[in-house]
């Protein structure tokens, strides 16, 4: 079997008729995903109704899709209603990733600044739960955005007892506004996390392989403590690292386009015409093991091999990042 | 961790100063060296056995605790500069009590009396961090200067409330004097469930805010169980707002129930 990228065309033909793992009838070839450590923080975004709340995440994660040259990968991980927020409005949680903390510190507070404080109602909260002593390194937001208030600012810091019974205490900014006030927190933790997980769905046709990458985005889509940050949860420019262009630190993965096929190295079977990845980020191996598996099966199982010519993953070569799905132990026990 | 129970003798009629009392110092020592901690008592010392009965219990509560019993409306200077663990009156309790804290907690189950949270002797500073609960009354002068921190008071408040508050929050449930309330005050956050009349020469007329800071302050479970109005009114469209003490230039907010 395959394990790395750069493969003939008869290497790339041969998983697809011996592969050892089929769901619904779509071969999954047995190589890996290639992720790696990244910096994470997760926050929670209030309003007075859902649609200010929505109008704030979507500019907020807007242009999040990969830190190549978005500065993070970030997006909404759920919805959350009045009871499971600190201040009883509707809510969403979002995860916000990036290659390092310094980065992460940079990005958050902007993109506050910029998408959450100047929308109508909103308030920004810390989604990891957790002071200085859990979480020793802090993400800035009303630290830098508290300057808005010209003096006129409040700062309040009120001490909360935690599920567990721990006291912690909370700093919140108030920041007079023309609807009445921007409150946010102080500062958020961050942790460590990993990003790049992937699966690439080898479509016989783009209208197959887009249900197909639907269906696996609907099955991803409840799972907590994981995003896909492409639009729709796919993309279609799958990259290799580095370029021809000394500027550029990734360029089209020409292994995967149909249109090449017959020019270059390829790793695409004949019947596959469109080819889509799922990229995901997550706060631990787990969770994104977990939703790699329930993409791929989602996605197996809604159009079978009618629609998908085979599942693979991105790599390369194990020497990009430590963490390695391995598509058979994910899928283990999920044959059919 | 250790609860230390002090019960006053039930003939002791004078005034008690435990300001000396540190309950993180305390559970450091054994019931006998407690009892024989020397506090003043009117204008004499003596030892603590004298004027207390004393027991200690080892338990496995995250905290250490200080418990009081008996009439202690004479004991003053209570929770002086305490900052870690938890006092419980079971009753009434004196003057300046909470003086100078800068943490941990002090519940009152009956009424405190004058000074609650203010600065002892020459300090220029009152309550600096940590929470007071008290269940019935307070005298005058509550959270006078007091910097940070949260007093929750379910019932009546004297005089000078929070005058010279810098920071912190007060919650007070029952009447408030109007005589010198929020008077000097600076910044911090004042809420009073009953309505009074401000004057107009130190506080702006009262606006309604929308944020989401009162369900921030009010939701929380501590005050849900420790002030009663904010199990009702928990949200800014309960509330107006007035600034002061604009005489001194202050930005301090005193929240007003919606009636």
């Amino acid at each position: 079997m395959d394990e790395t990228n750069g493969n003939t065309i008869t290497s790339a033909t041969n998983w697809i008729t011996k592969a050892s793992l089929r769901i619904a009838g779509v071969p999954i070839q047995a190589t890996f995903a290639e992720a790696f450590d990244m910096k994470m923080t997760r926050l929670i975004l209030t309003a007075a109704d859902r649609q200010w709340c929505d109008d704030a995440a979507a500019a907020m994660v807007g242009f999040g899709t990969s830190v190549i040259a978005c500065g993070l990968e970030i997006a909404v991980e759920c919805e959350l209603s009045p009871d499971e927020t600190p201040d009883g409005r509707p809510g969403v949680a979002i995860l916000a990733f990036a290659v390092s903390g310094k980065e992460l510190e940079k990005q958050i507070p902007r993109r506050a600044g910029q998408c959450v404080l100047t929308c109508p109602t909103t308030a920004l909260y810390a989604g990891l739960p957790g002071d200085r002593r859990v979480y020793p390194n802090r993400v800035p937001i009303g630290k830098t955005l508290r300057y808005f208030g010209d003096g006129y600012q409040i700062s309040k810091q009120l001490r909360h007892t935690t599920a567990d019974g721990r006291v912690e205490t909370i700093r919140y900014w108030r920041i007079p506004v023309m609807d009445g006030e921007f409150v946010c927190q102080h500062d958020v933790g961050r942790t460590d996390a990993i990003g790049g997980g992937n699966f690439i769905l080898l479509g016989r046709s783009m209208d197959a392989v887009s249900t197909a990458c639907r269906a696996a985005i609907a099955a991803i889509q409840p799972l907590p403590g994981v995003i896909t940050p492409f639009p729709g949860g796919a993309t279609r420019s799958g990259s290799k690292v580095g370029s021809k262009y000394a500027a550029l630190f990734a360029s089209t993965n020409e292994a995967f386009c149909p249109a090449l096929r017959e020019t270059v190295t390829t790793q695409l079977p004949m019947e596959a015409t469109a080819v889509l990845e799922v990229v995901l980020d997550g706060m631990s191996f787990d969770e994104i093991a977990m939703a790699m598996s329930a993409g791929i099966k989602a996605a197996c199982q809604s159009v079978g091999d009618a629609g998908l010519v085979g599942v693979t993953a991105g790599n390369y070569g194990g020497k990009l990042g430590r963490h390695h799905f391995r598509l058979h132990e994910l899928l283990s026990g999920a044959d059919s | 961790m250790k609860t230390i129970t002090l019960s006053l003798h039930a003939d002791c009629e004078n005034a008690v100063d435990l300001a000396s009392l540190r309950l993180d110092e305390l559970i450091k020592i054994t019931s006998d060296q407690i009892a024989r901690q020397r506090i003043h008592v009117s204008s004499t010392t003596k030892q603590i056995g004298d004027v207390f009965h004393v027991e200690c219990e080892s338990n496995d509560a995250p905290e250490p605790r200080l418990v009081l019993r008996g009439d202690c409306q004479s004991v003053q200077g209570l929770g002086h500069q305490h900052r870690v663990g938890t006092i419980v009156v079971e009753g009434d309790i004196g003057d300046y009590c909470g003086a100078c804290m800068s943490g941990g907690t002090i519940r009152v189950q009956g009424s405190a009396g004058n000074y609650l949270a203010a600065p002892s002797g020459s300090r220029g500073v009152g309550m600096n961090g940590g929470r007071i609960i008290v269940e019935q009354n307070v005298g005058e002068h509550a959270g006078q200067r007091m910097r940070r921190g949260e007093i929750w008071i379910t019932g009546d408040v004297g005089a000078g409330l929070a005058s010279w508050q810098v920071a912190g929050t007060i919650g007070v449930g029952g009447q408030v004097s109007e005589k010198h309330v929020g008077y000097g005050m600076r910044r911090g956050t004042l809420l009073l469930a009953t309505p009074i009349e401000l004057p107009t020469i130190q506080f702006s007329p009262p606006v309604a805010l929308d944020t989401p800071f009162c369900a921030l302050l009010l939701r929380r479970t501590e005050t849900q169980q420790d002030w009663p109005p904010a199990k009702a009114h928990c949200f800014s469209s309960d509330w107006l707002v007035s600034r002061g003490d604009l005489s001194i230039g202050g930005m301090g907010e005193v929240w007003q129930r919606l009636v």
